[in-house]
């Protein structure tokens, strides 16, 4: 019984947390405020979830258009052989922040961002097409984004 | 580097786990808390701070498969597919993106769950629900890079 109730005030804090913490000076006493939990109590639901690295980060989530970066979602067909390599090339990049191989025709997928217009985005998105075994390169960029929503563990 | 570039470099890291996070950065960059605060409501208010929060790793979470999913909808029921495709607790993030020749997919979600099958049992359901025929589960093989952007 026990367990369960700590279970639920578990997830109660990482929904919570996943939300919004509120910029505020005890942010996590208002946060636990908020959902009827005390701030030790959220804090330490939140330094376990954190040591166990269910938390990646707890920090800012910030609009990167709003700061003067522009970014794309690019797809590219790369040569089995050579998709590696590219790959590590391309995340070498700190623009680069996902990168990943992906079944399909389109078999790497790779998020990149910069300051500046769109136009630095492609010149770069257009030198990563030439290097070898790139075969096809896309660009996908947001138009519209829809609520990101809160995972939990299972 | 302006003091909001300064704030937005402290905010793009971990905060401390502590009662009063905002105060301890604060001291470090030699501003008061009240003055921290303001900085960050104004960031807030602007848009360029959409919150601060927790980032969950999907993968530690117990999602150790996750593929992204695209979509071909027709621009007058791309709000209804996104909102339907958000409710579900599977998908992480679904986005609008731009179509190319060739590739006719202008929806995109990220869906996680314990196996390969949990994800096709989702896609599944959420291609009933929105009506959504055509789509490309696009499993991933490998990851290469996943970190967070740094700005400044």
């Amino acid at each position: 019984m026990r367990n369960r109730r700590n279970h639920s005030i578990d997830k109660l804090v990482l929904d919570a947390a996943q939300k919004d913490i509120p910029a505020l000076s005890r942010p996590f006493a208002a946060l636990g405020a908020a959902i009827g939990v005390p701030e030790d109590e959220v804090l330490r639901v939140l330094k376990a979830y954190k040591k166990k690295g269910v938390i990646r980060r707890i920090g800012g989530s910030f609009e990167t258009r709003r700061l003067g970066f522009s970014s794309t979602l690019a797809g590219m067909r790369v040569k089995p052989g050579r998709l590696a390599a590219v790959a590590r090339e391309i995340s070498k990049l700190p623009g680069v922040t996902h990168c990943y191989e992906r079944a399909g025709d389109i078999n790497l997928w790779f998020t990149l961002g910069l300051r500046g217009p769109m136009a630095e985005v492609n010149r770069k998105l257009a030198a990563f097409g030439r290097l070898p075994g790139v075969e096809k390169c896309y660009s996908f960029p947001v138009k519209k984004m829809f609520k990101i929503k809160t995972m939990f563990p299972i | 580097m302006t003091l909001e570039q300064s704030i937005v470099r402290a905010l793009q890291g971990d905060i401390p786990l502590e009662p009063a996070p905002f105060r301890k950065i604060a001291a470090v960059l030699g501003l008061s808390e009240e003055k921290f605060l303001g900085v960050m409501d104004k960031l807030k208010r602007r848009g360029v701070l959409r919150c601060i929060r927790a980032i969950v790793s999907h993968r530690r979470a117990g999602y150790s498969a996750n593929a992204m999913v695209a979509w071909k909808v027709p621009g007058i029921r791309a709000l209804s597919f996104g909102k339907t495709a958000s409710a579900s607790p599977a998908v992480s993030h679904c986005y609008q993106r731009l179509t190319r020749p060739g590739w006719p997919y202008s929806l995109y979600t990220m869906v996680h769950g314990r196996s390969r099958a949990e994800i096709l049992k989702v896609v599944a359901g959420l291609a009933k629900k929105t009506g959504a025929k055509e789509y490309k589960v696009l499993e991933s093989l490998r990851e290469f890079k996943k970190t967070s952007m740094v700005y400044y």
